[in-house]
């Protein structure tokens, strides 16, 4: 026998914790009823002698005893879950793939229904089921009615997101850990690794209900920008990959590539081991909608398509100071993303001897060379290693050679993070005079750019907007319409699910389904092969011990009924 | 406190009509009694023939048989049985013991003590009650005449609870008061805290005959209680706590027999009546078995 919700240790520790409880009990000092008699004197006498005959107090009553005993350890019993018979003790949880994988075909459906029978045949106390879609979701706790799940299964379909069976995986073990036993079974064609499914702890088992094979498909599987790798400014390229499952061929002729609905030609494919690779380079940065489409549609088309909008670089508009060091003006007027203008400039460079203007980050040439020789102002919301670590890589103050500029000066280079309402970068304007080779070397005008784009507070090119993926920007925020706004609040922020979004800017944004795990799986070398969990009718032996129990206490009553025990 | 009977609780007209036909009757009783039925132990000038012996002189003349003279020339007398009355000393117990149930010992008690009372008096028998609970209490002399029968029926209904049981005590009194040699009726549970030895000790002191009415409970046997008890006895004395095992009352139950057995050992071996009457059933059946044929020879 085995135990749905206590260990069999703990089965018996609470045995013998009972027993002794209401060993303690009959132990108890007795209330005693007074009655007066006219024969004490035989009392007396009753009382006297089995006083002599024994040395040790009886114990008292030891039929009520043993009946109360009995009564309340088949009650513990039954509250222990116990379980004979197929799957022992074990916990079920049941998941049921909603990602995009379950798209092809009739597969869902199949899914849901040895899912159903799956359910209505494990012991409803310890099976629960849970939806792996786009986020995890529970369908039915352990001890809810089986009608619950059909109710909550209706009206719900697959979502375009990758599988994530895998993190739905991760997330109940970290919940339950593998101190008891578990048998997880998936429902649905959700590729699982076998690295992964080698990690899991011992006890828990990993089962797939009979899965379809998967079909002949052809699939976008990968779509994203970059910074062009001209270094223009307003410039970005782009790359897809296409690959095949089961057989199917792909050629290039078959893929159509748009920028803003208009075929976009002169761009040529790579053959390689995952499919076909495209790469399109120096598209303008101007926010058009890139799409790549597969012309005949095969069995799961939902990976037909993918789009991308390309990301808007505009130029950064700076305002210089008059009293701002030449060398200064000329870096910012080489470089191609900043324009020089008084026109609602978004950064300020000046001199400290000049007034600054409120609420507009600036980069200040400090005249007085007292203090730390680089000093970052960033917004109290930043985290203060954050933001220095930040400094530091966006700033390009890392490709400073701070020793050099020790040795000239003579004495400490310091770097100083301070808290400001908005950014600031402060730096000796002394640095930039012939005394030190500053100026001279590669990494002035990196440390000017880099220092005004951070100072405009230019946000990093996503390379992808794939369902499931993890943006780039620990400040993005994205909003389905009609749906709450997500933030990535400190962590993380994931795209749920392929469609329409709206980016922080209000800007709409596409996102893809682009996956190659649920576009062409896992090869047989790295996915885990799973087989369908055994069934069998398990005896729930928790209402006949409740019955028993039930039949005991009738007995106690008609003992006590007939005066046999007290 | 008032009294627990009252006169028509003990006896009515019926009571007593079904008594006349019952007799108490002595072998031979102790001589210097007053005239009545019973035969005494001395020979004198009664009316039914018993003996001759040789004349001797101061014996009255009346009663030399002439004839025998006459014929043999010897004087002789003529003796007659003497007839004499029993007295028949009553002690009902009237200790707490006796009015704690319902209906109370003492009710049985006193219909008993009624009973033989209106049957030595419908016999000329002189009776005496003397109830007692701690000491013996004299509620009437040793008197004769059927008309005492209501009054005595009176005085029994008056008594009240009287203390603890001490009937080694009572019947120390008895034997000081020095009455003539009579019945004397004991009526009790004999449930004295001095135990049954030391009451069968004072009993065999007495040298009056003896009769024994114990006053019994089905209950007294079989108890009707279980679980567990705090004992409080109903005349005063430590609690006694136990728990109603079988064992227990299977000890208890020895307990009893044996003090019935030592009871009626005693009476037994002394010749002394004994008879059980049971408190929660009708006195007179139970009574009327101690007459053999309407006669309790004593």
């Amino acid at each position: 026998m085995s135990f749905a919700w206590l260990s069999p240790w703990m089965v018996a520790a609470g045995a013998l914790a009972l027993a002794a409880s209401l060993y303690l009990l009959h132990r108890l000092r007795v209330r005693y009823r007074t009655v007066r008699v006219v024969t004490s004197m035989f009392w007396r006498q009753a009382v006297e002698e089995s006083r002599a005959r024994v040395l040790v107090k009886r114990f008292r009553h030891p039929w009520t005893y043993a009946l109360l005993l009995g009564l309340t350890l088949l009650l513990w019993l039954a509250a222990a879950g116990p379980h004979l018979g197929a799957g022992g003790s074990r916990r079920a949880v049941f998941i049921l793939d909603g990602s995009a994988a379950a798209l092809e075909g009739d597969l869902f459906e199949s899914s849901v229904r040895a899912l159903k029978d799956a359910a209505a045949r494990s012991p409803r106390a310890r099976t629960r089921v849970l939806w792996s879609g786009a986020r995890t979701r529970t369908l039915l706790m352990e001890g809810e009615d089986l009608a619950l799940l059909e109710s909550r299964l209706s009206g719900l379909t697959p979502e375009l997101c990758p599988p994530t069976v895998e993190r739905t995986l991760e997330t109940l073990l970290q919940e339950r850990g593998g101190a008891l036993g578990l048998d997880i079974e998936i429902f649905g064609v959700a590729p699982i690794r076998k690295d992964r499914a080698a990690l899991l702890p011992e006890g828990v088992a990993l089962w797939r209900s009979d899965g379809v094979p998967r079909g002949a498909n052809r699939g976008i599987t990968a779509l994203g920008v970059r910074e062009a790798a001209s270094g223009a400014w307003d410039r970005i390229d782009a790359q897809f990959e296409a690959a095949t499952a089961g057989g199917a061929v792909l050629r290039p002729e078959e893929l159509t590539v748009t920028l803003e609905g208009k075929p976009l030609e002169g761009w040529s494919a790579l053959a390689g081991p995952a499919g076909l690779r495209v790469s399109l380079h120096d598209l303008a940065a101007n926010g058009d909608l890139l799409e790549v489409k597969i012309a005949a549609s095969d069995v799961w088309p939902a990976d037909d398509q993918a789009a991308v909008r390309l990301p808007r670089r505009d130029r950064i508009r700076v305002a210089v100071g008059a009293r701002v060091a030449p060398v200064v003006a000329a870096v910012l007027r080489a470089d191609p993303g900043v324009v020089l203008t008084e026109d609602s400039p978004q950064v300020f460079v000046r001199s400290s001897s000049e007034s600054g203007r409120a609420a507009l980050p600036e980069m200040v040439l400090s005249e007085d060379a007292e203090g730390a020789a680089f000093e970052v102002g960033s917004p109290a919301d930043e985290e203060a290693e954050r933001a220095l670590r930040s400094a530091f890589e966006e700033l390009g103050l890392d490709e400073i050679d701070g020793t050099e500029l020790a040795d000239a000066a003579g004495r400490a280079m310091e770097v100083r993070l301070r808290t400001a309402p908005v950014r600031f970068l402060r730096i000796w304007n002394e640095l930039l005079s012939s005394r030190y080779n500053f100026v001279l070397g590669r990494a002035f005008p990196a440390f000017v750019a880099r220092g005004i784009r951070w100072l405009a507070s230019i946000p990093p090119i996503e390379p992808s907007l794939g369902a499931g993926r993890i943006l780039r920007d620990p400040s993005a925020e994205i909003a389905a319409p009609k749906r709450p706004r997500l933030a990535a609040i400190g962590g993380a922020l994931r795209v749920p699910r392929a469609g329409v979004w709206a980016a922080k800017d209000e800007s709409p944004q596409i996102s893809s389904l682009l996956s190659r795990e649920a576009s062409v799986g896992l090869s047989e070398s790295e996915a885990a092969e799973l087989k369908p969990l055994p069934s069998g009718a398990a005896f729930d032996p928790a209402p006949w011990l409740a019955l028993a129990a039930l039949a005991l206490l009738c007995v106690e009553w008609q003992l006590l009924r007939r005066e046999r025990i007290p | 406190m008032s009294p627990r009977l009252d006169r028509r609780t003990l006896c009515d007209e019926r009571f007593l009509a079904s008594l006349e036909a019952l007799r108490i009757t002595a072998r031979r009783v102790a001589p210097r009694g007053r005239f009545a039925e019973q035969r005494s132990r001395e020979l004198g000038a009664g009316i039914e023939f018993r003996d001759y012996r040789p004349y001797s002189p101061g014996d009255d003349l009346r009663r030399v048989d002439w004839n025998i003279h006459r014929r043999l020339g010897r004087l002789v007398v003529r003796l007659s049985e003497e007839l004499e009355d029993l007295p028949l000393y009553l002690l009902p117990d009237i200790s707490e013991s006796a009015w704690l149930e319902e209906p109370p010992r003492a009710r049985a008690g006193l219909q008993c003590a009624l009973a033989l009372a209106a049957v030595s008096l419908g016999q000329l028998d002189r009776v005496g009650l003397f109830p007692w609970a701690e000491d013996l209490r004299i509620l009437q002399r040793p008197a004769s005449g059927k008309g005492r029968v209501h009054q005595m029926a009176e005085l029994l209904a008056g008594l009240e609870p009287a203390g603890r049981t001490n009937l080694t005590g009572a019947l120390e009194s008895l034997r000081a008061l020095g009455l003539r040699e009579g019945l004397v009726c004991i009526i009790s549970d004999f449930f004295d805290p001095a135990g049954i030895e030391a009451q069968i000790e004072a009993m065999r002191k007495l040298r009056h005959r003896l009769l024994l009415v114990q006053l019994v409970r089905s209950t007294d046997r079989e108890p009707a209680l279980s679980g567990d008890w705090r004992i409080l006895d109903c005349e005063g004395g430590e609690p006694t706590e136990v728990s109603l095992t079988p064992s227990v009352i299977a000890r208890y139950r020895d307990a009893y027999d044996r003090f019935v057995e030592s009871l009626t050992e005693f009476a037994r071996s002394r010749g002394a009546g004994l008879v059980s009457v049971d408190a929660d059933a009708e006195v007179l059946p139970q009574l009327a078995a101690l007459f053999e044929a309407g006669v309790l020879r004593v």
